[in-house]
């Protein structure tokens, strides 16, 4: 009789172990896999990345400033874009000059997208008195793509009236 | 039960393993992408850094349009198409051509393009590669055939002679026949814009026949006209020469220049 309890309580405590073991097992597995996938995705999102980075490339082709009158200025940017993604343009950072002498920043919020292998101009209107550029001078202006990529250019300032 | 386990143990250490080997395997392929579309795009970028170009522009009038006449001649060390040609007016108005010419190694393309529009007009006309190259047209510096041109006197009365040099310098890197019967000199009222050459006239010219000028070289071709009155008092005078060239290839080329205030006639 007491051989038999015993045999059982044997079986009952080698079916918990397994139990036990096969729970534990699957915890560790189901770690591991979710672990492996978060490196997986952080790893791809890298490379995503780097594939952008590596193909996006951008050309400047011309780019000026025509004073129309004291308030009315226009603004001229041509790019090519020659990389493999598309590019968009976020914003255009253009510095003049204000009244007193110091520099001023004018800020362009846009979204102007250039497709791959294809040249595309914006034309940006300022209508402000108190924002000046010399004629003649070039005038530093940068651009933020969508990927964080600044490009700096210059553009020259011209005289041209009409409007 | 033992067994059992055992089972159950291996299978989860065997799917682990396959895991780990079908995201490593999955990372190496993806890695050699990456690096191979770098390696690519490098190549790419010194392609591009080896596209080099001489351009020179002519212009003809056509009834009531422009012709602008493009020699593009690639002296690099990569074939070249031009896929862009764009144009920019004084009203920045931009005006893109989209078109497709291959320029190989060492020969001149001829692209003709016409312009509904008056050409002064015109702020900067640029032409984009397909490797991403930017290059602009009015740009003096970039001419295959370099040319300067110098007059011995300011100031003309009736009868005089002067001196008109022309002095050509072949920026390519083949040889060029010039032959200065085939130069054409004009003379212009500054003011009016008229052709006033036949006040003018030819008494002498050196060199007289055609010659081989040779990559990097220079010539000195020398015109002496008299001028044989008939002008109003002060008239100033600009001069326009259009060169008819070709290389030693027969190849055509042709260039052109602008003088303006070449002298004044006082009598």
């Amino acid at each position: 009789m007491t051989k038999r309890l015993k045999l059982i309580a044997e079986s009952i405590s080698v079916i918990m172990l397994i139990g036990v073991a096969i729970v534990a097992g699957y915890i560790v597995y189901r770690q591991f896999i979710q672990q492996t996938r978060v490196q997986q995705v952080g790893l791809m999102e890298l490379e995503e990345q780097a594939w952008r980075r590596i193909g996006e490339k951008i050309g400047f082709v011309d780019g000026y400033i025509r004073l129309i009158n004291l308030t009315h200025k226009e603004v001229l940017i041509i790019l090519y874009n020659y990389g493999d993604y598309d590019i968009t343009i976020k914003e255009v950072r253009i510095y003049g000059v204000f009244i007193n002498g110091s520099i001023i920043t004018e800020v362009f919020k846009l979204n102007h997208r250039i497709p791959p292998g294809r040249v595309s101009y914006l034309k940006l209107y300022i209508t402000k008195p108190e924002i000046g550029f010399p004629p003649g001078s070039l005038v530093k202006t940068i651009l933020i793509t969508e990927s964080r990529r600044m490009i700096e250019i210059n553009l020259k300032v011209i005289r041209g009236g009409g409007l | 039960m033992k067994a059992i386990s055992n089972y159950i143990a291996a299978i989860i250490t065997v799917s682990m393993i396959f895991t780990s080997i079908f995201f490593l395997v999955n990372t190496m392929i993806r890695q050699s992408r990456l690096s191979g579309y770098a390696l690519n795009n490098m190549s790419l970028m010194i392609d591009k850094a080896r596209e080099s170009i001489n351009v020179d522009y002519i212009v003809r009038k056509n009834n009531d349009s422009w012709i602008l006449i493009l020699y593009i001649y690639n002296r690099g060390e990569v074939d070249i198409l031009v896929n862009n040609i764009i144009l920019v007016l004084r009203n920045l108005t931009v005006y893109k051509y989209n078109v497709s010419y291959t320029v190989p190694l060492g020969s001149i393309s001829r692209i003709n393009l016409t312009l509904k529009y008056d050409l002064s007009e015109i702020l900067s006309i640029k032409i984009t590669t397909l490797r991403g190259n930017v290059f602009d047209i009015l740009s003096k510096t970039q001419a295959p055939i370099d040319k300067l041109i110098l007059v011995n006197t300011t100031k003309i009365i009736t009868g005089s002679a002067f001196e008109i040099t022309l002095i050509i310098s072949n920026r390519m890197n083949k040889g060029v026949i010039v032959n200065p019967a085939r130069i054409n000199l004009s003379f212009i009222n500054y003011i009016s814009k008229e052709y006033i050459g036949d006040y003018f006239e030819q008494i002498d010219r050196f060199p007289e026949d055609a010659i081989i000028l040779n990559p990097g070289s220079q010539v000195n071709i020398r015109y002496v006209y008299r001028y044989r009155g008939g002008l109003s008092i002060p008239t100033i005078v600009d001069l326009t020469i259009y060169l008819d060239l070709e290389t030693v290839e027969y190849e055509y080329l042709e260039s052109s220049g602008y003088v303006t205030y070449l002298f004044v006639i006082t009598g």
